[in-house]
């Protein structure tokens, strides 16, 4: 059917036929791209473009769907990876390291333990507490220091462990909430660190 | 330089404040100079979090605090854009 209309769409968008053995080939396989519902196009150069790319690809078996539907509009040639299930939505750039994210969130659930990740960007700590929010029984808090840090730290485990009371008095006065503008050097001086955000016996080194 | 740490409610240090003291009033130090100079004792990024500039009194480095002892003796952050610190 394409062949026959071939001539005519040539007259009259005035392009110059493709050589014969060129567009016969193109017409039979755009006769089968038709029955098969694909999308084609109308000019004798741009069908036998598509032709080719599309025959590269079903040597290739598997892509040619991909290739279709690119040509439908449903899609784009290159897509890139994306990620299903529980790391949905993820940015691909991010997905090995959610990826992994996600596998020690699985094991501290196990364990009841708590793991806590490196220092992680804004972008990809997002994507990690989406992650670990679709997870059951697993709950993250990001801390970075104070209460508006960009680079974060998950804290990840079940929240009865995540939640559980202080071991020691001293503990309960290092909130989450601290600040560490309120600290300066006198603190450490006047031995009221045990009880404020110090933690290390020798709190550095005064120069 | 001074280092504190923080701890989540119920469990061990989870960041670690290094105070980055020395006076920059006259050979000031921005942000990528204080980032330079802590990845440059060879530790990796993800070790290092934010970092606050404090103008010419220095900065406040967050870290982890294993890094934070490792930071705290190493020699190129004791002397960083010629300002002892």
């Amino acid at each position: 059917m394409l062949a026959s209309l071939r001539p005519a769409l040539l007259a009259r968008l005035g392009v110059r036929a493709a050589t014969p053995a060129a567009s016969s080939r193109a017409a039979a396989i755009g006769g089968r791209a038709a029955r098969r519902g694909w999308t084609t196009t109308t000019t004798t150069t741009t069908t036998t473009t598509t032709t080719r790319g599309r025959a590269s690809h079903r040597r290739g078996g598997r892509r040619l769907t991909t290739t279709v539907a690119a040509k439908g509009g449903k899609g784009k040639d290159k897509d890139p990876p994306r990620a299903s299930g529980l790391l949905s939505g993820v940015h691909p750039d991010s997905l090995v390291a959610c990826a992994s994210i996600a596998e020690r969130a699985e094991a501290a659930s196990d364990a009841w333990s708590v793991h806590v990740t490196p220092f992680l960007d804004p972008a990809l700590a997002a994507d990690a507490l989406a992650v670990v929010g679709r997870m059951a029984d697993v709950d993250a808090r990001p801390w970075g220091g104070y209460d508006r840090a960009e680079r974060v730290r998950l804290v990840i485990g079940r929240a009865e462990v995540l939640d559980a009371p202080p071991a020691s008095e001293g503990d309960e006065r290092r909130g989450v909430g601290s600040s560490f503008a309120e600290l300066s050097g006198d603190d450490t001086a006047s031995g009221a660190f045990q009880h404020t955000n110090v933690f290390h016996p020798s709190p550095g080194f005064n120069t | 330089m001074n280092f504190f740490c923080t701890e989540r409610p119920s469990g061990a240090a989870v960041v670690a404040l290094l105070q980055v003291s020395g006076n920059f009033m006259f050979d000031a130090a921005d942000h990528r100079d204080f980032l330079g100079a802590v990845l440059g004792t060879g530790i990796e990024r993800d070790r290092v979090g934010d970092i606050l500039v404090q103008g010419e009194r220095g900065a406040q480095v967050l870290a982890t605090p294993e890094m934070a002892t490792f930071l705290s003796q190493a020699r190129p952050v004791c002397m960083m854009a010629l300002v002892p610190i």
